[in-house]
């Protein structure tokens, strides 16, 4: 299983599971994979997760600006994905790990039950999961199971990942961040463990050199025969025709033999300091080697490892392998985010007991260890590991923006960033209306009688502009309400539960027929036939809410009340009209036992009921 | 449970694999127009999995078995199909998905329902998906009316269609295809190694000529305006082996029996023209700047391609005099050609950047790489790559607005056919 599986496979969830919340950490990542992420993990299609409103994903990128990436993603750019805004910092660190940890739930409301670790040499980029090679490691677990040593990694990667959150991101609003929150903390519910006992390392305080350093020397017990290394980048070129430091400290790793082959994966094209050590591609100590790919050979390398093991009759046995973010380069692993120009890393240092034959070494580790071609016209290349600016994103001074209904209107609350200037003047635009200017850390606007927006537009001083999201205190982020054209469309949407899975959804019909699917459907062109019975209406539609709430199992309730929560707001319009005129109250009979779900727990049916006194307020029905 | 890997290339196709200049809704007009109603339909089997799909759910259901839904039943039917087509006859037909995932796992004879039902063990863009506008009602074929796919209520000639397919003798006792697939689907029976009557009974390139005639009926015969039309289309093709030339021996040949028709296709051609030539600029382009770069200013660059800027201005003026003399209103093709027309190289530039979909992007005067900066291939070269029914289509680049499709179809309607 482990080696014919791409990148996305590793965002799908276990069988009978759905993916519930990612965060989701790289140096950069790119629209389009991102959203194939986070359609594979949430099982649901974009417009699907639009409508549905929850954030399954969380994004953490790199704070500088780049030719590619000049502002974070905007709310519901990627539907169901939020990305964090980076914090400018005084420093030049590059957030370069690249990591992502992964709940997932029997029911779309959680809370998670099964957990993935996934640590990669890759960034959310289409180059990376179809352009270059690259190496991960995967876990799975469920929380308070008996691996502990797997839990301990997953729960340092919590850690991790909230410790970035807290100190290099604005972290935003509670109600959004609930589903990342929760999935923290069932994944930081183990007990930090000895460094030794982990295999996830990251460099927040320490270079990465010295734990794989530290790992190596306390997995190999008798030196080795081979030191096999690959990297995308190997630092900085010079003038000097001297190994880059990282090699030469890697050379010198304390489990080798004396005669030890040592092996370097190099991209001809992209050699860095490689390139002015050894313009022939024959250093003294090394062998330099052109990497395999047994897929296309169009691929270039772009993973970077250091597997030290033993090499006899064409196998490579008994080997540990680190491998992750960090390039063979100073940046990469002899710094840390505590020096000023340091980077970021994160990786895994693991034992690979198992014997990779030929093929298998060519497949995982892009080497023939039958045959080695030395690579041919070393270049350095314009590939880097550092910023190549040192002008990073600017950060809007509102993050975000809580919807709040009640009798008397609905209104916006802002969440101001807790640094933002107070001399800096502020205004907002709400989608059709003009900017309108804000008071320093206004809290609120109200919204009248218009329609509450899913994002809206921030404007500072500098008329630098940003979206920000409308949030629900339900924690609907940048959330669509479902619209229907009629009673028959919104009775079949709310009865169409569980969520359908993104590939039996109607919409990628439409998206792999450029026709347009099933637009002239019969639906469309036959005449509706419209009933324009407020009774026969009513009847119907308790009768099929009751009868579908009637035989509802206890773990799918929470999806349930969700989903209903949804629907009865997207309502159309002229039937509850039709009802209100006849003094039908649908939600009322709804309460009523005979057609409520029966196996509610106390907080469920309080839920449920908050859910009908909503809809109710909503429809105008008290 | 750990483990580690090195990822095979993924198969997601994205949004980037098409260079539409904003002029998608045109290019989906266009091809509705030259052939209307048949989608991303180009053989016969394609039609015949989804409905007999809807039929074995709704005969299950009312037989009182807990039941998939007709998306899933269709999924794994259509995977169960491939499989076995690629394991008798590999890629031959041109019509097989999923022979990567097909490879995983020594999993080729792995044939149960419960695994071909999942993407992961086929592929996510299915032929069903590329189906549902030619099932659907007129200007499709007519065989369902509804409009998400499990919701979907077979017509009578569906209802023919799906009973003809599922009627088929497979297996030594001769017992029906229904009842193996009910078995497969309720049971988890599986595809004997060896079952060449199962394997031709589902295979994507082997109708029966009962399927063929139903299919057929509802194509080309009988009248109203959209099978009209199809059908001076299918005159004006034949059944050459290889497509006609659509300028030298469609048009000509569609002009004897219906003028408008043959207008409205030299405009779909301009039209397919007019992007390839904006294709052709935007292309050598992305070969000059680099990603991460400040970009060029349009006024150096628009001299180095002025060729390309010629033949899209020739090819804009082309497409809308073929438009004028087609009366058809395309008003955001015709504006984007008005534009080209009309204005001075640079400018063109800048309006291509901004169109391109993040590929490029206008900064001031200069263009640069924009945030999904790639090499663009010139025209003649641009073809999906991805493992998805879209990339298997005859028409894959779009550019015979679906003729090519429509002429895999005949040739797949012809009797004794194994194309």
């Amino acid at each position: 299983m482990s080696q014919q599986i791409t990148i996305l496979d590793a965002f799908t969830p276990p069988d009978g599971m759905t993916g519930y919340s990612a965060a989701l950490v790289a140096m950069t990542g790119e629209e389009d994979l991102l959203e194939a992420v986070v359609t594979r993990f949430s099982g649901l299609a974009p417009e699907q997760r639009r409508q549905y409103g929850r954030i399954f994903a969380y994004l953490m990128l790199d704070a500088h600006v780049t030719a590619e990436r000049t502002a974070v993603l905007r709310p519901g750019q990627v539907a169901g994905l939020h990305e964090f805004h980076p914090r400018p910092m005084q420093d030049s660190v590059l957030l370069h790990a690249k990591l992502a940890l992964l709940g997932f739930s029997a029911s779309r409301t959680g809370p998670p039950s099964q957990l993935r670790l996934v640590v990669m040499t890759g960034n959310y980029t289409d180059a990376s999961a179809k352009g270059q090679l690259e190496l991960v490691w995967q876990v799975d677990l469920v929380p308070d199971g008996k691996d502990l040593a797997d839990q301990a990694d997953v729960a340092e990667a919590a850690r991790f990942v909230d410790r970035l959150l807290k100190t290099r991101f604005y972290a935003g609003d509670t109600h959004l961040t609930a589903r990342l929150n929760r999935l923290l903390r069932v994944a930081t519910r183990v007990p930090p463990k000895t460094p030794a006992a982990r295999r996830f390392i990251h460099s927040l305080d320490t270079p990465l050199f010295e734990q794989i350093d530290a790992a190596f020397k306390r997995q190999i017990k008798s030196p080795r025969n081979l030191l096999l290394c690959g990297s995308g980048f190997y630092e900085r070129a010079t003038l000097k025709r001297k190994p880059p430091e990282v090699l030469i400290r890697l050379g010198r790793l304390g489990v080798l033999t004396r005669g030890a082959k040592r092996v370097a994966l190099v991209e001809p094209a992209q050699a860095g300091a490689v390139a002015a050590w050894a313009p022939d591609g024959r250093p003294p100590g090394w062998t330099l080697v052109t990497p395999i790919d047994r897929e296309s050979k169009l691929r270039r390398l772009h993973a970077k490892f250091v597997y030290a093991g033993s090499l006899g009759n064409d196998c490579l046995s008994k080997g540990c392998l680190y491998l992750g973010s960090g390039n063979l380069s100073k940046r990469g692993l002899l710094t840390s985010g505590a020096m000023n120009a340091g980077n970021i890393e994160c990786g895994v240092v693991i034992a690979v007991p198992e014997r990779l034959d030929q093929e298998q070494a060519q497949r995982r580790l892009f080497w023939d260890c039958t045959f080695s071609r030395p690579p041919l016209e070393l270049k350095p290349a314009a590939v880097e590991d550092a910023p190549g600016s040192l002008e990073v994103l600017a950060p809007p001074p509102i993050l975000s923006a809580n919807l709040h209904e009640s009798k008397k209107g609905d209104s916006l609350a802002f969440l101001w960033r807790d640094d933002a200037d107070p001399q800096a003047k502020t205004s907002i635009r709400l989608p059709g209306f003009a900017w309108q200017c804000l008071k320093h850390r206004q809290k609120s606007v109200p919204l009248g009688r218009s329609e509450p927006p899913s994002a809206i537009e921030v404007r500072d001083d500098d008329r630098r502009e940003w979206t920000i999201p409308v949030i629900h205190l339900t924690g609907r982020a940048a959330w669509k309400p479902p619209r229907f054209d009629g009673f028959e469309e919104a009775l079949a949407a709310l009865l169409d539960f569980p969520l359908r899975p993104a590939e039996d959804s109607s919409e990628d019909d439409e998206s792999a027929d450029e026709g347009g699917g099933l637009c002239a459907s019969g639906k469309a062109q036959e005449p509706q036939k419209s009933k324009n019975y407020a009774l026969h209406e009513a009847a119907e539609f308790l009768e099929c809410v009751g009868a579908l709430q009637c035989v509802l199992d206890k773990t799918s309730l929470g999806d349930w009340l969700d989903h209903l929560d949804r629907m009865l707001k997207g309502f159309p319009k002229e039937s509850i009209a039709r009802w209100r005129d006849h003094g039908i109250e649908i939600t009322a009979h709804l309460s009523r036992r005979e057609f409520s779900p029966p196996k509610m727990t106390l907080k469920q049916r309080s839920r449920y009921r908050s859910i009908l006194a909503e809809a109710a307020r909503h429809w105008g029905q008290v | 449970m750990s483990f580690w890997y090195s990822p095979l290339p993924s198969e997601s196709s994205t949004t980037r694999a098409s260079l539409d200049f904003g002029l998608r809704q045109s290019d989906i007009s266009f091809r509705n127009r030259v052939v209307p109603g048949l989608g991303g339909v180009w053989f016969v089997r394609q039609l015949c999995w989804p409905l007999a799909a809807l039929e074995l759910y709704r005969w299950l259901q009312k037989n009182g078995a807990n039941v998939p839904r007709p998306g899933v039943i269709c999924r794994a039917m259509e995977a169960l199909a491939c499989k076995l087509e690629y394991r008798e006859h590999d890629i031959e037909s041109g019509r097989v998905l999923g022979t990567r995932a097909f490879g995983r796992d020594d999993g080729l004879h792995k044939t149960e329902f419960d695994r071909l039902r999942q993407p992961a063990y086929y592929v996510h863009n299915t032929f069903r998906q590329m189906a549902m506008r030619a099932i659907g009602p007129e200007p499709g074929l007519g065989f369902v009316t509804g409009s998400r796919f499990d919701g979907l209520t077979l017509q009578p000639v569906g209802q023919k269609l799906a009973d003809t397919f599922l009627a088929q003798r497979v297996g030594k006792g001769g017992g029906s295809l229904r009842n193996w697939l009910r078995s497969w689907i309720l049971h988890g029976a599986e595809a004997p190694k060896s079952h060449g009557s199962l394997t031709s009974a589902l295979s994507p390139a082997s109708p029966t000529d009962d399927e063929r005639e139903c299919v057929e009926g509802r194509l080309l015969a009988a009248a109203n305006a959209w099978r009209d039309k199809r059908r001076r289309l299918a005159a004006a093709i034949g059944l050459p082996k290889q497509v006609p030339d659509i300028l030298s021996k469609i048009v000509p040949r569609l002009m004897q029996t219906n003028v408008a028709q043959a207008k409205e296709l030299l405009a779909a051609h301009a039209f397919g023209a007019m992007l390839d030539r904006a294709r052709d600029v935007v292309a050598p382009i992305t070969e000059r700047l680099e990603a991460g770069q400040n970009g060029e200013s349009a006024a150096t660059l628009a001299p180095e391609f002025r060729k390309e800027l010629s033949d899209l201005r020739k090819a804009s003026r082309r497409f809308r005099s073929k438009l004028r003399d087609a009366a058809i209103e395309e008003p955001a093709a015709s504006k984007f050609a008005r534009f080209v027309i009309e204005h001075e190289d640079a400018e063109i530039l800048r309006e291509l950047a901004k169109r391109s979909r993040g590929v490029l992007r206008p900064e001031g005067q200069r263009i640069a790489p924009g945030p999904l900066f790639r090499i663009v291939k010139p025209s003649d070269e641009e073809a999906p790559g991805t493992e998805d029914a879209a990339a298997l289509q005859p028409d894959r680049t779009g550019r015979t607005f679906r003729v090519s499709n429509f002429h895999a179809l005949l040739l797949d309607l012809q009797r004794g056919s194994r194309t």
